[in-house]
């Protein structure tokens, strides 16, 4: 009975235990299931699901040809985990030593996850580091950009640290250079590094898409030899070079000095060099202008080609009581007005531009004076002409020789191409598959008048039978505190070069050369001629 | 008419077929997914290296030592514009 009794007892004990043991369990399923339900399914996502964001690769910029101009490189990156070191102290000390801001930034923010080294690693900076052996300090790939062609810096710009334009091309078009990310949902497991079981997508981003300028990259480095060479030769302070197609508008080659390498931008200091001041700046030009003060008299019948124009013979004249100076070099008598504006005689141009009145503000308008190209280039200058409401007495006078108004370069080129377009408006552009207006361009000037001009512009030069050079040149003093030194100028020269249908327009422009007494058409000139000579031997024009 | 012993036997053991050629498919499945991921990091890569191979042509397509090799190396003189004569064909066939 006894043994029966504890059998008995046993077994309940044990049935009971199981009970209590089965209970734990459907008690435990239960609240995992159904009470922490939504915790667990959250906690369980966080460590399988990953939201990924990739961003697409920048789309490089080619030019007229398909070279390119921009494309992509990696660039290595060092960094560390300030969280999770392992001997934090040859670290620290090795950050001390070679790389001071990361060390004063790890002592910052030493419970931070993650800390940048630095960026954008130099080849003795990466071998530094392979060496000293830290397993702390990893590497990553970013990507970056590399430059081929470093005399079109100041027009491609370059990209930040972050890859995202600057300046130039770069930054005109960093939205679809960039393109858009596209973000995912990955399913992984815990072991599974780079490998996913699905994936799904949140967001469609777009590739970056390329970009094609007017430039031709050959013929860029030629110009940028060429300005160079003058630049050395003379000592000067800077200078630009723009060549444009006249007929269509396209931008050929455009080239400032001094430059900078886009390739190793860590040490540039001055960012005066990065800009494109043939688009960005503006100056008063000087006898250049004269060109236009001639079109807009031809235009408005006020002269013809042979009227004789007393320029009275000498440097200094009063002209209805305002003082007008010209240089000894185009001192004249009673000459052809073709003379008096091959001579560059501010006389014979200020009489001239007295029979147009304030119409000659209209003209100067016509052809794009004081307002903005509206190329698509960011920090374009649209200058400064002077409305006839403001004129003084001296403004016609100073006008006529190129005071007063103050236009970029572009502006020229876009004023020379109308001449070389035989009257018609041009519409300068960079990117190649622009829309452009040239197809209805308007009528600006009479054939007439743009045959006279040209006529005056051919005088200049020694015509041969291989082609057409035409030119003004012009030599200005630079606005110092408001008062005009005559011992620092600007040289401009502004040219067309000709042959059968093949039209090209050049300006070239040098600011300030140590030697006194100078002009245009020792300094400027040459350079325009040498261009035109390489020009027509690139293209195969002759 | 089957008995009810072979039913229930031949019931879940299509079942059970049916579950490993499930469990088998999604295996594959894994495999084929694991096998394009591979690829597309090696389509990465190659695109990585075909990117460096690019900078490196463009690196030494440089103008600047293009010009350098010519004039110091091949001794070779920039054209000048009098040198250049165009040829029309009667000449050409002439000179034949």
């Amino acid at each position: 009975m006894n043994v029966v009794k504890t059998y008995r007892f046993r077994t309940t004990l044990i049935f009971f235990l199981f009970c209590l043991l089965y209970g734990t369990i459907i008690v435990k399923l239960y609240l995992i299931q159904v009470k922490y339900h939504d915790f667990y399914t959250t906690l369980g996502q966080k460590q399988y699901n990953i939201t990924l964001t990739q961003y697409p690769p920048r789309a490089p910029i080619y030019d007229r040809n398909g070279n390119l101009l921009a494309l992509n490189k990696e660039t290595i990156s060092a960094f560390i985990l300030p969280k999770s070191l392992e001997s934090a102290a040859p670290l620290k000390a090795f950050l001390k030593k070679y790389f001071s801001h990361a060390y004063e930034r790890l002592q910052e923010n030493n419970q931070s996850y993650f800390m940048y080294i630095k960026r954008r690693l130099s080849d003795e900076h990466i071998k530094l580091i392979q060496e000293s052996g830290l397993t702390d300090i990893k590497f990553l790939k970013e990507p970056s950009r590399y430059y081929p062609i470093p005399s079109a810096a100041q027009t491609v710009g370059i990209t930040d640290i972050d890859n995202q334009g600057l300046f130039g091309i770069e930054l005109q078009n960093n939205s679809l250079l960039a393109g858009t990310p596209s973000t995912y949902t990955l399913e992984k497991d815990a072991r599974s590094g780079h490998f996913y079981f699905q994936k799904e997508t949140k967001v469609q981003g777009s590739v970056g898409q390329p970009v094609t300028v007017t430039l031709d990259s050959d013929l860029q480095f030629i110009v940028d030899e060429e300005l160079k060479e003058i630049i050395s030769k003379h000592n000067a302070k800077e200078g630009s070079a723009i060549v444009i197609n006249p007929t269509t508008g396209e931008i050929l080659a455009m080239t400032n000095y001094p430059s900078f390498d886009p390739n190793a931008t860590e040490n540039l200091s001055d960012l005066e060099i990065t800009k494109n001041k043939i688009i960005t700046e503006v100056h008063e030009l000087g006898s250049v202008i004269k060109t236009f003060a001639a079109l807009s008299a031809l235009e408005a019948g006020v002269v013809t080609l042979d009227e004789l124009i007393d320029c009275e013979n000498k440097k200094t004249t009063y002209f209805e009581h305002r003082k007008i100076n010209t240089v000894a070099q185009s001192v004249a008598g009673i000459i052809p007005f073709v003379d008096v504006v091959v001579k560059s005689n501010n006389i014979g141009i200020a009489k001239v531009a007295k029979r147009l009145g304030p119409s000659l503000y209209d003209y100067y308008h016509r052809l794009g004076f004081g307002t903005k190209t509206g190329i698509a280039f960011p920090g374009e200058q649209k200058g400064f002409l002077n409305h006839p409401d403001n004129w003084s007495k001296q403004s016609l006078i100073s006008l006529s020789y190129g005071y007063e108004v103050s236009l970029s370069l572009l502006q020229l080129a876009r004023a020379f191409s109308i001449i070389a377009n035989d009257g018609f408006d041009v519409q300068p552009y960079l990117f190649l598959n622009a829309p452009t207006e040239n197809k209805k361009a308007k009528r600006l000037f009479k054939q007439s008048s743009i045959c006279a001009i040209k006529e005056i512009l051919k005088k200049r030069h020694k015509q041969t039978e291989d082609y057409i050079l035409m030119s003004k040149t012009g030599t200005a003093n630079v606005l110092v505190n408001g008062i005009y030194n005559p011992n620092l100028n600007i040289f401009t020269c502004a040219g067309i070069i000709e042959k059968g249908s093949y039209k090209r327009v050049i300006v070239v422009f040098i600011n300030e050369v140590p030697q006194k007494n100078v002009y245009a058409a020792t300094i400027a000139a040459p350079l325009l001629e040498r261009i035109a000579k390489k020009l027509l031997i690139h293209d195969k024009c002759i | 008419m089957l008995k009810r012993s072979n039913f229930i036997a031949i019931f879940i053991g299509t079942h059970l077929v049916l579950l490993f050629l499930y469990i088998y498919q999604y295996s594959r499945y894994i495999k084929l997914t694991y096998t394009i991921q591979e690829n597309e990091q090696t389509k990465l890569e190659l695109m990585h290296k075909k990117q460096e191979l690019v900078n490196q042509l463009y690196i030494a397509q440089d103008h600047g030592k293009v010009k350098q090799f010519a004039l110091k190396n091949l001794k070779l003189e920039p054209i000048k514009l009098h040198q250049i004569k165009r040829l029309k064909i009667d000449e050409c066939s002439k000179n034949l």
